[in-house]
């Protein structure tokens, strides 16, 4: 019987699993007194559920069958999907490579629209006067666009160190 | 061969088939999950899982291999998913009862609870509690463990000691011996 509490601290100590079940299985299983020190079968049952207790707790077939219906008509609708997507990849390919040729043409658009807006200095540009600007305020005396005099709006938004200028064509 | 005769009859179409496969397993799954899970709604909810994701993947299985041996495995994955959602449960829940303590206790969810198993059950591992339950009521053996478990032989031996071992003990401090091996 000695020699069981040297197992046990070989059981502890040793470093890896393989180790320690190579111990198990080579003396532990074969050894009576090694045995005795553990729970047999009948402690073990004693204190497990077993399966003609739970056999009468429920019956789980009308759960899975309603299951396995339910996900046969889903596995049906799944393969009807993948079946017709399999049957005209290229459609997808086409509407993609149709959405991206769109979504470039107009970052283009308006790349350019901006690039070629009116530039002062240009026909049809605009200019403007400042008599001056100080640290007390700012004034224009005129502004012009294409030559013409523009209607134009000063704003300074409250709490905000920015003074916005709006100017467009007198219609 | 009853039970690949059972499959192959289900790969027919033959859902009767699968209620035989039910009829045949339903106790020793339920049983064993609820050694695994120590609760009875959760180790329902396994079996039905584990029944619905067999029907399932029936043509995955391997005629080669045992038919209960591959279904117990399905059922300790589907254990080991509640025990994992249940730890989720429980820390969001005592974080929630930190920030805002319930008024009165919270019901136990356990309607095993107050059974001997369960103290003892309650300090193994669920790979400890699974390799004791398929041991003592089923019969396997280490290397059986160890597929169900998805291990190697000698993790599923160590665990099968770790929990006899503990059970002993247990029983030692708490009870009268009974007749031992």
């Amino acid at each position: 019987m000695r020699h069981t509490g040297w197992i046990d601290l070989a059981c502890r100590l040793l470093p890896f699993r393989s180790w320690k079940g190579a111990l198990l299985r080579r003396h532990v299983e074969k050894c009576a007194a090694c045995q005795a020190r553990l729970a047999s079968r009948d402690d073990a049952r004693r204190l497990l559920v077993q399966a003609d207790d739970a056999e009468a707790w429920a019956d789980v077939w009308p759960a899975v069958r309603a299951n396995i219906d339910v996900g046969a008509v889903v596995d049906d609708a799944i393969e009807a999907l993948e079946s017709e997507r399999a049957a005209a990849p290229a459609w997808r390919w086409v509407v993609a490579f149709a959405g991206l040729g769109l979504a470039v043409f107009m970052t283009f658009a308006v790349v350019a629209y901006f690039r070629t807006g009116p530039r002062p200095g240009r026909s049809g540009g605009g200019s403007a006067v400042f008599t001056g600007s100080t640290a007390a305020g700012l004034s224009l005396d005129y502004v012009r666009i294409g030559n013409e005099p523009a209607r134009t709006l000063i704003f300074k938004p409250r709490g905000a160190n920015m003074v916005i200028v709006w100017a467009e064509k007198n219609q | 061969m009853e039970e690949y005769d059972l499959v192959a009859a289900c790969l027919r179409g033959d859902t009767e088939g699968f209620r035989k496969i039910v009829n045949i397993f339903q106790g020793s799954l339920i049983a064993a999950a609820f050694n695994i899970l120590g609760n009875r709604e959760d180790a329902e909810d396994a079996c039905q899982e584990t029944f619905i994701q067999a029907f399932r993947h029936l043509r995955d299985y391997d005629a080669r291999r045992s038919f209960k041996n591959w279904i117990y495995i399905i059922l300790y994955r589907r254990c080991l998913d509640q025990v994992k959602k249940k730890r989720r449960f429980r820390s969001a829940f005592e974080r929630a009862k930190r920030e805002a303590p319930l008024v009165g206790a919270p019901a136990s969810d356990n309607p095993g609870h107050g059974r001997i198993g369960d103290d003892v059950l309650g300090r193994l591992s669920p790979k400890e509690r699974a390799a004791i339950s398929l041991w003592a009521n089923d019969g396997f053996t280490a290397a059986e463990i160890s597929e169900v478990l998805s291990c190697s032989a000698a993790t599923a031996r160590v665990a099968l000691y770790n929990a006899r071992k503990k059970i002993k003990s247990f029983l030692e401090n708490h009870h009268a011996p009974h007749g031992m091996d």
